[in-house]
């Protein structure tokens, strides 16, 4: 099933909007982030994991010393 | 050895004009099939084997998948020059990767070759990729001293010697040729000519910059088969020339394109001044070979080479017995028109 980067390659460039193309590009800068925290980007049409899923979103919880 | 330099560092519409204007002279002498300008692709192919330089330069065929890998290592140079430009012309990194990603998806419309891995998303992604990872490059396009980015750099060189056969043009041929028409005179030397991708600075020192797209791992394996190179001698040899000053060698930046990822790997291969000359001697004899080869129209098959690079393309061919070779070349491979067979004077 195509996902919606499919959808977007598959249409006319010329009717590309400025904010598709970033799209385009957030798209695959997800892919080489996946790809350099050694997850192997999925097909399109399968679903990757997301950014927080592999830990890559979010700011670790800040740690809590014990008062000494 | 080598006069008559002439640096030819077009600008886009500059190409563009010559392509719809000017068909590209030949590159052999009127009549003949003796290559007098001559590339590293036509070089390479004649080092490899006589046969392949045959069936490739001179017949014009092409196996149907070769368009599909030509064309994308033309788009992938085509959007890193777009960027080098931009950035010379002081347009920030994000602003300059949405314009290169813009203009790649415009050009590749039509681009939608059944192949694995070098698809038009493929294509993309690799853009954005090298251009992402290489941000901060150490590795700095040179300027010239006409403040132009040293970026698909043209070169074409004249050697201070020709083939033979361009001594013995008869007076009726003479006769025939018509002056600044782009056609070989009497007494041609050979033109060496080329692009090189970039020329940079990197720790001081000059070095040609050369992009390559691969199935292979860029390791230290892939790297090393570039120690010694035709095409990375003659572009050495062609940046010194052209721009009249120390290169130390080629930086290779490899990207090997799989189905959803790229990989990339830099390498260096350098080149001394003695090897520059030695490159040069040879070339006289590989020359001499190839005018001999079109004098004799016979084209030898280098029998060890078959295997070489991942499988000769013409393997199957050469395997099959001689009177059925014709038929199999026809059914199995395009013959290019005249005008689309690679000519090393082809603007670009």
């Amino acid at each position: 099933m195509p996902n919606e980067i499919d959808t977007l390659m598959a249409l006319d460039p010329l009717e590309l909007s400025a904010q598709d193309i970033d799209q385009i590009i957030a798209y695959h800068r997800k892919g080489r982030a996946l790809f350099e925290s050694g997850v192997k980007p999925k097909r399109s049409g399968e679903a990757a994991p997301s950014l927080a899923e592999i830990g890559l979103a979010q700011k670790p919880a800040p740690l809590k010393r014990r008062k000494l | 050895m080598i006069i008559n330099i002439t640096t030819n560092i077009l600008t886009a519409a500059q190409t563009v004009e010559a392509l719809l204007t000017d068909p590209a002279p030949s590159p052999y002498l009127p009549g003949t099939h003796v290559q007098v300008a001559w590339d590293s692709t036509s070089l390479g192919y004649l080092k490899t084997c006589p046969r392949l330089y045959e069936y490739t330069m001179i017949r014009g065929y092409s196996s149907r998948d070769e368009s599909v890998h030509l064309r994308f290592g033309i788009e992938y140079h085509h959007a890193l020059q777009d960027y080098d430009l931009s950035r010379a012309a002081g347009i920030l990194h994000d602003d300059a990767v949405h314009d290169v990603v813009r203009e790649l998806l415009l050009r590749t419309g039509d681009f939608d070759p059944d192949h694995k891995t070098k698809t038009r998303e493929g294509l993309v992604r690799t853009v954005i990729w090298y251009l992402d990872n290489f941000r901060d490059d150490p590795a700095r396009t040179f300027i010239l001293s006409d403040g132009k980015a040293a970026v698909e750099q043209s070169f074409r060189f004249e050697l201070d010697w020709g083939p033979q056969s361009a001594l013995n043009i008869t007076a009726t041929e003479i006769e025939k040729r018509r002056q600044g028409k782009g056609e070989m005179m009497l007494g041609q030397p050979y033109i060496l000519c080329g692009h090189l991708d970039k020329v940079v600075t990197y720790n001081d020192a000059l070095f040609v910059m050369d992009h390559k797209t691969t199935a292979y791992d860029p390791s230290s394996y892939y790297f090393s088969k570039y120690e010694p190179d035709n095409q990375m001698t003659l572009y050495s040899l062609a940046a010194k020339v052209v721009l009249n000053a120390p290169i130390k060698g080629v930086i290779i930046d490899a990207a090997q394109v799989g189905d959803t990822w790229t990989k990339f790997g830099r390498g260096f291969t350098f080149r001394s001044p003695d090897q520059l000359e030695e490159w040069l001697a040879d070339l006289k004899y590989w020359l001499t070979l190839a005018e001999q080869f079109a004098i004799a129209n016979h084209y030898p098959q280098n029998d060890t080479a078959c295997d070489k690079f991942g499988g000769c393309r013409f393997r199957e061919v050469c395997s099959k017995s001689p009177q059925v070779r014709e038929s199999f070349l026809e059914s199995n491979f395009i013959k290019l028109k005249e005008e689309d067979r690679w000519n090393p004077l082809k603007a670009r």
